[in-house]
């Protein structure tokens, strides 16, 4: 059940509405049927593998709260590596198998190693980060032990950040099911204004670059430089769209039962820097990083060569994290590499003036574009194949430019999208401009104003169902 | 409460006031020198020519119109079948005053077996009300179900708006770039020789669909009344596509209604090199120099079927 789907808005409306007729007694029972059967909407029998993770992180979290000395550290082990084993399972074994057998090939070995016909679980790398967060900070006394079983699923499972987060910390989420929240129209408009400016993200702005990306990208060989290049830059767009869009639907769809999650983006291509960058962009995973494996790995006050070291080392997991394919591998190693040579810098980069302003935000969004290269083609050869056309045949005569608008759809209607993709996503990047400028609209009206939130509503409402793709498409991360 | 019902009861009847609009407002906004609009705003024509993007692909109608010395204009929204073109030609021929000498119809052989259907929005988009309603009735009647309605509600309320927020720049740049209906400088290029021989055209099955025959024989009747000529004319395909099973059985079927309705069929393949891939753009479409050629063969056949006329 996508959220960009009617069957969707159909859940919504009778999950909030039972919400707030029920007694908390029977809300938090409500929330758990209903967060299963939106799970189980998508592939029912992976709901079991979901179970597993639940019971295992469940029980451990209660032992290690229970145990003394270096049993706690024996749960925390048994808790990550069986967690980590379902998912290295189901979304990395096919990985490992298939280059086991090409690195066997390069010695003159052949090893059978059969692959599984599994499909990856929906959210599956989500709600596993989202389970190890909790025995970690039990482990580290910064959480008690949840002992109701059914809270503890609901924190799993609850639906708004279930298949893509945001990754939650428990100290975050856990007491907000003990919290008896009224109806309050203050958070229902501020929770549907976050919605509706989702919805206009991911389905006029996302889905309406994809079809540019899609095309592009899937016949690359057959492509020219500048539409490679355009292609890209609506693919940094689309994916920024699709996946703050998707946060913003599951923030404000929690919001609307007067839950409050994190936030997951940060307006990320206004970052002066790479590391800036990183600090605006998927927070939730971002921050996960840096406090479960960063931190843990590396410590805190570390030498120079060891913060390298783990920045490369880090990013090139949170790489492997977003799929299983060496693409996401190179582009996280990217990141990290790109980050220690921003810290090599030094002060000489983070100079403050204007002209310096305006050339640190270009150079971010060119570093950041690169890197979505790899991030979108499905092998390193797609990917050096498509830079290098981008370097080498990249013209601006008004032929090339005509092609390229051209291939959207191959008519005059290619022209009419072209040019409402700029325009929508100029205006799209104006609003976000202002929230990150704090304009008075967003500052005085807009956070405030019961009307001004309505007002916002109902103008989005007819951006999507006038400019929206109506066929509900998926989101990118949710293959992750 | 209440703020909450006004908010959907605003959000809703603004929704609909725009829809209202757009659906009233929108055909306004269409190219000048190409489509519905463009056919509606000229002076009584001696051709027109209607169907799909394989038309638009198949004619170089300055070409056509230095050739036979005729006025000429050409119609065509992508995956035009019969059963849409009826209430098009309907619009078209209303009025006695414009009605064209001579009608050429798209005779493209995969459209037959095709169930009804609108492919392109623009179609819609350019189509004045009354037509978008004769399209609306006609979609409901052959179409069943959930999704049947999630279509009509996209292609009223939805599709096109592009255009709408783009329009002062579109219109202008689109109609710059057509010849009455037709290409004007695009240049399609051939199929490269070695993927030619893999050209193929997807049809569904051979099996003609009764409802675009039914509008076939409208058609025929239509233009019988209105005393306009008409010829069903089919622009070539790679000698692949033509070669396939379904498109053989699918051009004898065509034939065999031209036939029983008395319709000049001209069927571009016959004579034409189809096996030169530098002729053909894709499965469907000629390239630029096969449009030419066809264009040319086209013309002194036009120009025989005028001549006999007077």
């Amino acid at each position: 059940m996508l959220f960009n789907s009617l069957g969707f808005c159909a859940f919504f409306i009778v999950v909030t509405t039972l919400y707030y007729m029920l007694p908390w007694s029977g809300r938090w029972k409500m929330l758990l049927v209903a967060s299963c059967y939106f799970y189980m909407s998508f592939v029912p029998a992976y709901i079991l593998i979901l179970l597993v993770t639940i019971l295992i992180d469940y029980g451990m979290g209660i032992l290690i709260a229970d145990a003394q000395g270096r049993r706690r550290k024996l749960y925390l082990l048994i808790s990550i590596v069986s967690t980590c084993l379902v998912l290295f399972i189901f979304k990395y074994y096919n990985f490992f198998a298939f280059n086991s057998r090409q690195f066997g090939h390069l010695f003159g070995l052949t090893p059978n190693i059969p692959l599984s016909h599994f499909i990856l679980p929906i959210g599956l790398s989500f709600h596993t980060f989202q389970s190890l967060s909790y025995v970690i900070e039990v482990y580290r006394g910064n959480q008690k032990p949840e002992r109701h079983f059914g809270i503890y699923s609901l924190y799993v499972m609850f639906y708004p950040q279930l298949v893509a987060g945001p990754i939650e910390r428990p100290q975050n989420l856990l007491h907000q099911f003990y919290e008896h929240h009224a109806f309050s129209l203050e958070n229902v408009m501020r929770g549907l204004s976050m919605m509706a400016w989702g919805y206009f993200r991911k389905m006029v702005i996302a889905d309406r670059c994809a079809i540019y990306v899609n095309k592009a990208y899937g016949d690359w060989q057959n492509c020219s430089g500048l539409e490679l290049l355009l292609a890209t830059v609506l693919f940094a767009i689309q994916i920024y769209a699709d996946f703050a869009g998707y946060s913003s639907i599951a923030i404000g769809a929690a919001r609307v039962m007067g839950f409050e999650l994190m936030t997951n983006f940060n307006h990320p291509y206004f970052a002066k820097s790479i590391s800036e960058y990183w600090r605006r962009w998927h927070i939730s995973l971002s921050t996960w990083f840096k406090d479960y494996v960063y931190y843990p790995l590396f410590g805190d006050h570390v030498s120079i060569p060891r913060h390298f070291r783990a920045l490369v080392i880090t990013f090139t997991i949170s790489g492997l994290w977003h799929g299983a394919n060496w693409t996401y591998v190179v582009w996280g190693l990217y990141h990290g590499v790109i980050l220690v040579l921003e810290a090599l810098a030094g002060k000489w980069w983070r100079n403050n003036g204007f002209a310096w302003t305006a050339a640190r935000r270009t150079v971010t969004l060119v570093l950041v574009l690169i890197g979505f290269v790899f991030f979108r083609a499905q092998s390193l050869t797609q990917a050096a194949g498509i830079l290098a056309r981008i370097g080498h045949s990249t013209s601006l005569s008004m032929v090339s430019i005509q092609d390229a608008v051209l291939l959207a759809t191959g008519d005059s209607s290619s022209l009419a999208l072209m040019l409402a993709t700029v325009l929508l996503t100029v205006g799209m990047f104006g609003v976000e401009w202002m929230q990150e400028k704090r304009f008075w609209v967003f500052q005085d009206k807009f956070a405030q104003s019961i009307q001004w939130q309505a007002a916002a509503v109902v103008l989005l409402f007819q951006a999507v169902m006038m400019f929206g793709m109506l066929r509900a498409s998926s989101f990118i991360y949710f293959q992750f | 409460m209440a703020t909450l019902l006004k908010t959907l009861f605003a959000a809703i009847a603004l929704l609909a006031v725009l829809v209202a609009i757009k659906f009233e407002c929108e055909h306004h906004l269409a190219p000048t020198t190409s489509g519905i609009h463009g056919a509606m705003v000229q002076p009584r024509l001696d051709v027109l020519l209607v169907g799909s993007s394989h038309t638009r692909q198949g004619y170089d109608v300055r070409a056509l119109e230095e050739q036979t010395g005729k006025s000429a204009f050409l119609v065509a929204y992508d995956g035009l079948d019969l059963r849409n073109m009826l209430p098009l030609l309907r619009l078209l021929l209303a009025d006695p005053g414009k009605r064209p000498a001579l009608l050429v119809i798209e005779a493209n052989a995969s459209t037959l077996a095709r169930a009804p259907g609108i492919e392109d929005p623009r179609f819609f988009f350019d189509a004045p009300p009354g037509l978008k309603r004769a399209v609306i009735r006609d979609y409901m009647r052959t179409h069943q179900g959930k999704n049947c309605y999630l279509d009509m509600w996209s292609l009223i309320a939805n599709r096109g708006s592009e255009t709408i927020l783009t329009w002062p720049l579109v219109h202008r740049l689109v109609d710059s770039f057509s010849y009455r209906g037709g290409y004007m400088s695009k240049d399609m290029t051939g199929i490269p020789p070695a993927l030619f021989p893999s050209e193929r055209v997807p049809v569904e099955g051979d099996i003609v669909n009764p409802d675009q025959v039914a509008a076939l024989r409208e058609i025929v009747k239509l233009a019988a009344a209105d005393h306009v000529k008409l010829i069903a004319a089919d622009p070539p395909m790679p000698g692949p596509a033509e070669a396939q099973p379904e498109m053989m059985s699918l051009k004898k079927s065509w034939r065999g209604l031209a036939a029983a309705d008395e319709i000049p069929y001209f069927q571009g393949a016959d004579g034409f090199p189809t096996d030169d891939p530098a002729l053909f753009h894709d499965s469907n479409h000629l390239s630029t120099a096969g449009r030419a050629l066809y264009t040319q063969r086209f013309g002194e056949y036009l120009r025989s079927k005028l001549q006999a006329a007077n």
